[in-house]
This record gives structure tokens, sequence and C-alpha cells, in this order.
């Protein structure tokens, strides 16, 4: 017989797979070098300045190796970010966007360091706040500690296209400085086409890099008041602001129409203010080096962004205000909490947001620039003094330059940043529907913005009012769990005991079912039923790990229905759409090519093979294959093509843009699933052989062909199997996500529209992303229940229509 | 109007393919070199008809005429209408597989050419699909020093062959003629007057380029691969070694508590993953397992009740006969269902396996949650992390899809059996 190989191999074999767990589980030995992680400083083909940055510091810190992240968790997924601090393991130093580092420093999630610059005091060239320009440096305060070191600013200014100055009849040495001004200006470089399409549109308020939160500030309006408490999106001079944005789209066409020709934009050569598409534009610093380098001819010059009248002439609510104002942003070193080595740490951040650090990156990143023949303009230090010395040792490479990079660092003292708070990115969401709904006419900016501010209150609302609940006490659960578990254990122990055979074999043998479905046993209550409990109770608390849970009831439960009906709805809304036409076409497909293979073909094992195998392709690779397939861009994509030769050639029907529109994503998802319906096919298989011929045969002595053998003999006997689909795909359907994930962009973003907003996707955000653990539960739990439900519900269909052989017999 | 048209001319044609297929092979069966020719002619007729018209009128027209002929033919060299008619109907069969499974594996091949292609002829239209190259130049250097390409130069309505020996800021071309390599005159030419030529040519580069343009620490990706040889190993093991044990238990040995505990088990398949999802993480972060592979396959040893509740099911199918010897011989339990049970259900862990196979090779989430370093991450989540930074560069894509792809493809052909058998035992079809 061939099972019986000689004992001795088998039980090598188990030897070798417990030798294996073991040595799973082990961990290597620690290095000597202190190995300095580094996330958001990506190093690349492009990156000469930073990697010379980098390797001086290596240099004069023999003990310190820095590893810059350049993959994954280094490209500032907040996700994974997050993730690391909560598990222990977080980076040792971190590169933010500045305006986030508030949102990190509420969570408690990034260290302060106050300590660090209070022993600096007393080193010879110590990190001094009064270095940096003060909006750099306050905007990675919060709550009076300082949360990082700034490392670059940018700001903003109104470029101008002095060309298409002269031939509309301006002055192009006397740029717009107000408001009024900027609406005439626009109006006499706005230049339109015969079919009264944009040839050259004069500016566009949102076109560049401004926001309402620009214009907001310079018409004196704030979003949020002082002690964070309010927020103030719909005050008065916001409200003027927006209104402004609105009436200056109006007078150039109309918002709709305005995007329409702003959708033709493109990057880099093709910018179209460097094509003079576009005369006037509020732009960052960041433009200067395009310029340099795409557009070195442009005939171009920059003033400070034009403001309100009042402003301008310092008067009423203005007086001892800058006449002009700008905004500034940026990037910032910050220490996550748990940080391994911050001393070491803290050396880094030092020297990275120094001179002699900028400089030599400076001088690095030209040398690689000349290399390429690329003009080098510099980006500027948060740093007064490295940009004066900057200047001097680095200047731009034509006079032109010169003067915009000059009139940008004299704007830098003068600049405002985004209010620090932990609702930032809920505020810049809102501010952002506010402007387009205003600007659009579905709303008035009044109206745009007090239904945004109320929206925002009510997170800011609730994230004070945690600080008032009451601590989850776990006290009582954990008692009654025992509890309820005490007795359980002694009621299974009288059971057992009770059941328990006599004899010394019957014992014997139960010993060895208890040890041998022992793994089960403990998996169950490690990773099922004690993860279960916790769910429950976390469903009823706030918990973001970092924190002891606070017990909030019912809430989770009714925010889920309430505030975030809309997100929530459309999550199942796109699960039961994928459900609804996605199982049904996949088990038509599958049903059909297994009824072709059914009918006795030559080549099945060819031909099963070429249906089954795309079924296999790992999901992430399947997605990415189709990304490409059903590319977005009508240009690109196989499918596309196809589509271009037939469809758009008889009925001019343009390629939809799958994933990238809102209504043709979730087709494209079924389409792709489709693929895969091979996998079913099998099963299909399995089910059509198995019912017996002489079925047919009956039914064919009765005159039944065709349709009608299909319809009251094959659909009945597969009743079985397509009840089977139908329950596994709805259940499959309520959880997909890893595809789901890849191609609505691979962010957790939810596609466009969040047209691929599903539940498990919609709850990984919050679980991992933004930590709200209770929350998280209670979408599981929303989810469970609808599961259990549908299939319930399903069971209980099926007596209806499923037809079981073995009733009959 | 003409949209209809071509959309009629096609389901004729499909029409006539399947009646011409179906009348060749009832011709070369009834060896009647007649009837043999005039299906070739008429295959002929309907290929020829359709090349050279192209359009959709006469392509209709010429479906309609073979259709009918290739009909005819078909009942005449057949034995009587029924025997014509399963003629008709296999090759119909036949056609619609094999137009099916072209149409699956259609993307394969995309895949793979897209793979082997220069960034120039991803999104040509129409598609490409055997790759081709810009000849190069042996001698001539461009300005960024590698071989200069050829291309024909179209220039006052005459054809020179070029060489494309600088890229110029304006978007232009500087080329020089090859016939006469020394010329000083400095050409210009605009990209829209040069046309390529090309040869076939794939471009291997792309896997090479996208190795290398992953993070020094992952090795090239073996670290990747490394991973996922890891933790697919560890899960098969994991999760064969204790459900088979597990369910062992369940189906042979005689325990108190054993039903009430088996209705647990089948309660515990119904849970969503979503809901133990948090707790389990804080579990795995309270013993410091985050960033490591140890949640992602650890778990694995603890059985999977879908699987216990299978091999169950087959354990109980096995004859008492064997075991009842074993035991007069004294085997322990362990011993029987080592030596014993455990060979004899080889087809359906082979089964098992391979469908932990591939759900260890491609799990996601579990990695996306836990992993956050390089040096840990598997396949599936590296290859989801290159679309991100690579996306515009589909060339290089396509070959790391490919090389993920690969493995699972070579060992299904291996293991065909045994994936089928998976499929059909576990009713895990589609995804």
């Amino acid at each position: 017989m061939r099972f019986f190989c000689p004992p001795f191999w088998r039980y090598r074999f188990l030897l070798l797979c417990l030798l294996s767990l073991i040595a799973g589980l082990w961990c290597g030995p620690a290095e000597a070098k202190v190995k300095l992680v580094v996330w958001g400083l990506q190093s690349g083909k492009e990156t000469a300045g930073l990697d010379a940055q980098v390797a001086e510091f290596e240099r004069r810190n023999p003990d310190i190796d820095v590893s810059l992240l350049s993959m994954g968790a280094g490209n500032m997924n907040p996700q994974k970010l997050m993730t690391s601090i909560v598990g222990g393991v977080p980076p040792d130093v971190i590169s933010q966007d500045r305006f986030t580092i508030g949102d990190w420093a509420s969570r408690d999630a990034f260290r302060p360091l106050d300590d660090f610059l209070e022993a600096e005091k007393k080193t010879p060239d110590p990190v001094r706040a009064e270095d940096f320009y003060a909006a750099a440096w306050k905007e990675a305060v919060y709550k009076n500690r300082v949360y990082a070191i700034p490392t670059g600013v940018d700001n903003r200014m109104l470029f101008y296209n002095r060309k298409l100055f002269r031939a509309a009849g301006l002055d192009p040495n006397k740029p717009p400085r107000t408001w009024a001004e900027l609406k005439e200006y626009t109006k006499k470089l706005t230049k339109f086409n015969a079919d009264g399409t944009y040839a050259r549109i004069g500016f566009i308020p949102n076109w560049g890099n401004s926001w309402l939160y620009l214009y907001s500030w310079q018409n004196g309006g704030e979003l949020m008041s002082p002690d964070g408490l309010t927020c103030t999106l719909d005050n008065k001079y916001t409200v003027q602001s927006l209104q402004y944005m609105t009436d200056l789209y109006d007078s150039v066409g109309g918002y709709n129409k305005v995007n329409i020709f702003q959708s033709g934009f493109q990057t880099d050569e093709n910018d179209p203010f460097f094509l003079g598409n576009i005369g006037m534009v509020i732009n960052g610093s960041w433009v200067l080096n395009s310029i340099a380098r795409f557009a070195p001819g442009l005939d171009f010059a920059v003033a400070p962004a034009p403001v309100p009248e009042e402003r301008l002439e310092g008067k009423g609510r203005f007086k001892g205000e800058p006449k002009y104002i700008t905004w500034t942003g940026g990037f910032s070193l910050a220490m996550p909490i748990g940080s391994r080595h911050p001393n070491e740490g803290w050396r880094f951040i030092k020297r990275m947001t120094g001179s002699e650090s900028a400089l030599i990156a400076a001088e690095a990143q030209k040398k690689f620039n000349e290399e390429k023949g690329r003009p080098f303009v510099f980006g500027f230090s948060a740093n007064h003094r490295t940009n004066a010395l900057l200047l001097k040792l680095f200047a731009p490479p034509s006079p032109r330059l010169m003067q915009a990079q000059t009139a940008f660092i004299d704007m830098l003292p003068k600049a405002k940043f985004r209010p620090v708070t932990f609702v930032g990115q809920s505020l810049w969401d809102a501010h952002v529907r506010a402007f387009e709904r205003a600007c659009a006419h579905a709303q008035t900016p009044q109206a745009a913005l007090t239904e945004q501010r109320v929206l925002v209150q009510k997170e800011l609302d609730k994230a004070f009012a945690r600080a008032n609940l009451p601590y989850f006490s776990f006290t009582k659960p954990v008692a009654i769990i025992g509890l309820l578990s005490l007795c359980g254990l002694a009621f299974a122990g009288m059971q057992v005991r009770r059941n328990l055979g006599t004899s010394r074999m019957a014992r014997h043998e139960a010993l060895s079912g208890y040890l041998m479905a022992a793994p089960w046993i403990f998996g169950f209550i490690i990773l099922t039923a004690g993860p279960l409990i916790a769910s429950i109770l976390l469903a009823f608390c706030d918990y973001d790990v970092l924190h002891a849970p606070r017990y909030v009831g019912w809430n989770n439960f009714q925010t889920l229905f309430t505030d975030d009906r809309e997100l929530m709805g459309k999550a199942f809304y796109n699960a039961a759409y994928l459900a609804v036409f996605g199982i049904p076409l996949g088990i038509a497909t599958g049903l059909s090519i297994a009824m072709l293979l059914n009918m006795k073909v030559k080549g099945l094992a060819w031909y099963r093979s070429a249906f089954y195998i795309p079924s296999i392709v790992p999901a992430i690779a399947s997605a990415v294959l189709w990304a490409w397939l059903l590319a977005g861009d009508p240009n690109k994509g196989l499918l596309n093509a196809l589509w271009k030769t037939t469809l758009t050639e008889w009925f001019g029907i343009l390629p939809p843009g799958w994933f990238g529109v809102p209504e043709w994503a979730k087709p494209g998802l079924i389409v792709q699933g489709l693929w895969g319906a091979g996998g079913g096919m099998i099963l299909w298989l399995a089910g059509l052989q198995g019912i017996p011929s002489s079925l047919y045969e009956a039914a064919r002595i009765d005159g039944a062909r065709g349709w009608a053998q299909f319809r009251h003999i094959t659909l009945p006997m597969l009743s079985p199997y397509i009840f089977f689909q139908l329950i596994m795909g709805t259940i499959h359907a309520l959880q997909e996500f890893d595809r789901v994930y890849v191609l609505s962009g691979g962010t957790g973003s939810g596609g466009p529209l969040d047209s691929m907003m599903v539940p498990v996707l919609y709850l990984f955000n919050n679980a991992f992303r933004f930590f709200k653990m209770g929350y998280a539960s209670a979408i599981a739990w929303v989810i469970f229940v609808i599961i259990l439900a549908l299939t319930l519900g399903q069971l209980w269909a099926q007596k209806y229509w499923v037809h079981y052989e073995a009733e009959k017999d | 109007m003409t949209a209809f048209a071509w959309i009629i001319a096609i389901v004729l044609s499909a029409f006539a393919t399947v009646s011409l297929i179906a009348s060749s092979i009832s011709a070369l069966r009834s060896k009647r070199a007649p009837a043999i020719l005039a299906s070739a002619v008429f295959i002929a007729g309907f290929a020829a008809a359709v090349l050279l018209a192209r359009n959709p009128y006469w392509t209709a027209l010429a479906a309609v005429a073979s259709g009918l002929a290739a009909r005819v033919l078909l009942r005449r060299t057949s034995r009587n209408s029924e025997h014509a008619a399963e003629t008709w109907k296999l090759s119909a069969a036949h056609s619609a597989l094999i137009a099916g499974s072209v149409l699956f594996l259609i993307p394969f091949v995309w895949l793979i050419s897209s793979s082997l292609k220069t960034d120039d002829e991803q999104a040509s239209f129409p598609p490409v699909w055997i790759p081709t190259q810009q000849i190069t130049s042996d001698t001539v250097k461009n300005a960024e020093g590698e071989p200069a390409g050829l291309s024909w130069w179209t220039r006052n309505g005459k054809r020179i062959k070029v060489l494309e020996v600088a890229e110029l800021p304006s978007g232009e071309v500087q080329v020089r003629p090859v016939d006469q390599p020394q010329t000083m005159e400095m050409l210009v030419a605009t990209r829209d007057d040069l046309t390529k030529i090309r040869h076939v040519s794939p471009r291997w580069k792309n896997y090479s380029e996208a190795l290398a343009y992953l993070p020094p620490e992952t090795n090239y990706g073996l670290v990747f691969l490394g991973n996922t040889l890891f933790l697919t190993l560890m899960t098969v093991i994991g999760t064969v070694l204790s459900s088979s044990m597990v369910a062992y238990a369940f189906a042979r040995l005689r325990w108190p508590g054993k039903k009430a505990l088996f209705v647990v088990l089948l309660a515990t398949m119904m849970i969503p993953g979503a809901v133990t999802m948090m707790p389990q993480f804080l579990i795995f972060r309270s013993l410091g397992w985050i960033d490591t592979l140890k949640p992602l396959w650890v778990p694995a040893f603890f059985g999977s009740a879908f699987n216990i509740f299978l091999l169950r099911q087959f354990f109980m199918s096995i004859p008492t006969e064997l075991e009842d010897a074993a035991k007069i011989d004294g085997c322990g339990a362990f011993g029987i269902y080592w030596r014993i049970m455990l060979p004899m259900v080889k087809p359906a862990l082979a089964a098992i396996s391979i469908m932990t196979v591939l759900g260890a090779w491609n799990n996601f989430q579990g990695p996306l949650i836990y992993l956050s370093s390089p040096q840990k991450m598997p396949l599936a989540y590296a290859l989801q992390l290159y679309q991100q930074q690579h996306g515009g560069e589909p060339g290089l894509l396509m070959a790391a899809s490919t090389l993920m792809v690969l493995p699972i493809i070579i060992l299904f052909f291996f293991t065909q059996r045994y994936f089928i058998e998976g499929v059909s035992l576990t009713g895990f079809g589609g995804r």
C-alpha cells in the first residue's frame, strides 16, 4: 500500500513543522549602530539635494545609520503612520505637511519637542523660534507646545503674463492691486473664440493655488475662533469673499463654463499660463522652478495677490494691518510618540532644519540640475537666515526669476497659515464643498457656508464633549463575562463528568479528543469568541487606542444612521449594486460556459483551463491589470480601443472613463469580476454532470427540447447550486475589499464621488486610518446583521424555489 | 445606419462561420472530394468577400449566401437531418467556446504584451499586440548617449531615412540622414513628420527595470517573494496540520461536548471577518506583533472552521475497520490519525492546500493592516504600492504584475487536478 511510507519520514516532517513554527517566532539579534528610520523623505532619482544632506549627516554622525523609507509607509500614508504609532513601531522622525501637525498633536500621536528646545538653549547654535518665519513656526504649535520644526515654506502670489498685458492695452508694470482691479483686468484679458468658447481667460479665481482661504484672509475673515472651539466659516467677511469669487466666475462666463475650459489644462511644458491661455494666476512659489525649466522665455512678473480696497487703504478693521498678505504652507520634521531614538532623531531634525544643511542640499541639487541641463531655482527654507544666504549664493538664473524670487521671500513675513486644529481636514473639505456649491449657484454663499459650518462645528463639539465622557468601566462587563464563563465552565465540567465513560479507554479517548481539538478550541477563544465580545463592547465606546476608551452608549450607531447616513448608505448601495448586477451576471457567465463544456466537446481540458486560469490570478494583480485595460484616458486601454472602433465610430459615444467616473466605476468592477467567473464554472460543471441523463431522455420522449429542457430540468436540478452561489456571492459582495481598494486609487478614498466606497472599505478607513475603533466596530456589527438577515432571508426563500432531489425520493 | 448594418452583419457572419465550420467538418467526414472542395470554396468566398469589401452590406450578403450554401452542403453530406443538426450544434458549441476562451485569455495576452512594450507603444491606436522597438544605429549615439533611433522623415513629399540625434526643447527633433553621416547641416524635423522604423523585439528591460526601481533593501524584490513564500508555506502547514487534527477529533473520537462545540464551529463560519478585525488587531498589538509577519500566519495554526468541517466529512466517510485494526495493535488516537487517517484523505488535503496557497499568496488586507516596512511586505501588497508609484509606466507595472501572477500559473499547470478538485470541494469558485 502506498500509504505506509517509513514512519520516521512522517515524524521528521512533523518535527520540521514544529521547528518552523518556533523559527518563525524567533527574532534576530539587535544591531549595534543606531538605525534612524525616517518616513516622508523619499529618496529617488531626482533628489540629489536630499541625498547629499543625509550623506553629510551620516558622515558627521558615524553612530547613526539613516534609513529613508522609499516605499510604502514612506510615502506619507496616514493610515500606515497611525498604525505604526499605535502598534508601537513608529519611525523615529517623520516629515509631515505642517497643516496636519495640529491633528496629529491633538491625538497625542506626536511627541512635543519642548524639552529638546529647552536643552538647545545651552548649545552654541540653538534651534530658535526667532530664526524661522513666524507663520511657519506657529503652524506646528498646538496648545502652546512645539510639535515639529519647519523645513521648507512656500507662499502664494499673483503671476501675470506681461506680454498679454501689453496686447490687451494694460501697463505691464501695473498689476492689479485690488479686487475691483482684478475683476476689470480679468475681463480685459479674456478672449473668446467665434463659437463662444474661451481662446484665453484672464484669471480663474480658484485655479492655481488660492482657494477661499486666501480670499477670506484678505478680507479679514477667520475660519476658526482663536480658542479653536468654534468654527466661523460663515462669518460676514468670508461670505463676502465667496461672493466675490462667485461674481468673478460669473463675470467671465460662469463656473461651469470655466471648468470645462479648465479640464483641458495640462502641466509642465503645456501649463496654460506658460502657453498664454490664462493671463493671471495666483499660485505658489514652487511654480518658479517650473518656469525656469519649461518656460525660460516667458515674460512674466509676480505681484502680491490683489486685496479688497479697504485693506489697501488701511481703513476700518484693516487699520495697522499689512496691505498685502500671503498664505504659507510647507513641510516640517516631527517625532511620533514612542520613537525609539529621540536623541538621535533630534540631532537629525536639527541638522536638516539648519542653514548649513540647506546650503549643501542646494549645492548638490544645483550640480545635478546643471548636469541635466536644467536651471536651478532654490526652494525656500522656513529659516529666514537661510533664505538670505541662499539668495546670495544661488541667485536665480535670470533677472526676471530673481525679481520673482525676491518678491516671494519679501512676502513671507506677512503670511497667514491654516488654523491649527484637529478638524483641519474637515474644515478644508467643508470649505471646498461650500465653494463648489456657491460658485455653481447651487446655494448662496451664505447658505453654503452656514451648512458646512454646522457640520464642522458638530465634529468640534463632539470632540470636546469627548473629554467629558465617562471612561469605559471594564469592571462590570469583565465581571459579568467572567461570571458567565465560570458558570459555563462549571456547567460544561458537570456535563463532561456525567457523560465521560467510566472505562479507562473511554477516558483516554476523551482526553485525546480534547487534546486534538485543542488548537481550534484555543483559537476559537482567543481569535473568535474573545474578539466577538470585545467588538460588542467596543461598539459602545470611543476608542482611539492611544487613549483609554470612553463610554458613549448608542452614539456610534446613532452617528451611523444620522450624520454619516449619506456615506454609509452609499457604501451599502454600492455593495447592493455590485451584488444585484454582479452575482446574476457571474452565474449566467459561469453557467453558460459550463453548459457548452457539458456538450461532450473535445478538448474539454484545454477550454476548462482557459476559462479557469483568470479566476486564480491574484486579486491585486487582476485589479492592477484591469485598471490598465479599462484606463480612464480614452486614448489608452484595450477596451477603449475596441470601444472607439465600434461604439464611437457608429454612435459617437466616447469611451466612458471607467474607474475615473462615478457612473462607470461599478460597471467596470463588474466587468473585472466577470473575468473570474471561470471559477464558478467548475462548480456548475460538477452540478451539470450530476444530473442523470435519464431525465433528459424522458423529456425528449415527451417532446421537450432546448429551452424547455433547460427550464424544467437543468434549472431545477441546479437550483441547490444556484442557491449556494447566491448565498456565498451575497456574503462576499458585502465584504468586498481588496480589488475595490486598488481600483479606487489605493488610498482608501472610495473612488470618484465615493462611487466605489464599500462597507468594509468604510470600516477599514474608520478603524485603521482614523482609528475610531469603537465606531468601526459599530459598522462591523451593522454589516454582520445585514449579512445575517440576507442569509436567513435566502434560507427562508429557498423552500419556494430550490429543488432538492432527496425530497422526491 | 451603418452601425446597425454592422451589428446585423456581425451576427450573420457568426452564424455563417458556424455553418461553414459544420459543413467543412461534415464534408471531411464524408471523404468526398467534391464536397470538401465545395466547402473550401465557400469559406474562401466568404473570407474574400469580407476582407475585400470591408462594408457591412456586402459582408451581410456574403454571410447569408455562404451560410445558406454551407447548410445545403451540410445536409447533403450528412446521413439525415438529425445528424446534420448535431454537427451544426457541435460546431456552434466549439465556435462559442473558442471565442469565449480567447476573450478570457485576451487580458492575459495583453498583460504579457504590455509588459514587453516600450512606452511609446503602450497607448498606440490601433492596439499593438506584438511588441516592437525602434531600430537603433550601431555607431551613432544621440544626445543622451544612447544609440540613435532610425526613422523615416517625410520631407517635401519625399521619404528619407534619418537618425534621431537629439530632442530639442521645442519638442522638435534634430535628425541626420543615414546616407550622409558627415553632414554639417543642422536638420530639424517635427515629431509628426517622423515615422519610427520598428522591428519586432520585446523589451525585456521592462522586467529588469521594474525590479531595479524597487528600494535597495528589498534586494530586487526577492525579499517580497521570500516573504510571500514564507507566509504561504507557514499558512499551508498550519492549516493542514491543525484543521485535519481537529477534524479527526470531531469525526472519530468520542468526547463529551463534541456535538455542542461542533455547532459552535459551524456558527463561527457565519461571522464576517470585519467583526473580529479590530479586536484581533488589538490582541496582536499587545503581543508586539505589529509590523511583523506573525499576525498573518500564526492564526493558521489554530485551524480554520471551514476546512475542519470539510475534512470531518471526509473522515466520517472512511470505514472504521482500519481504525479498529490499528487500535487492536495498540495504536493511540494520534497514531491512528497520523498513520492511517491522514494518508486516506490525501486528495482532500491537497485540494485544501491549493486553496490555502491561493488565499495566502493573494492576501492583501492583512499586510495592509499590519505591515509598514518594505522588508516585510509580501508580493501582493508590494505590487499595490508599486502601482501607486509607477502607475504612469504601464510597461514596468505590467512586468511586475506578470512576475506576481507567473508562479500561480506555473503551480496551476503542475497541480491542475487539485485546483479543480479544490474548487468543487470548497465551493469557492468566483472571486
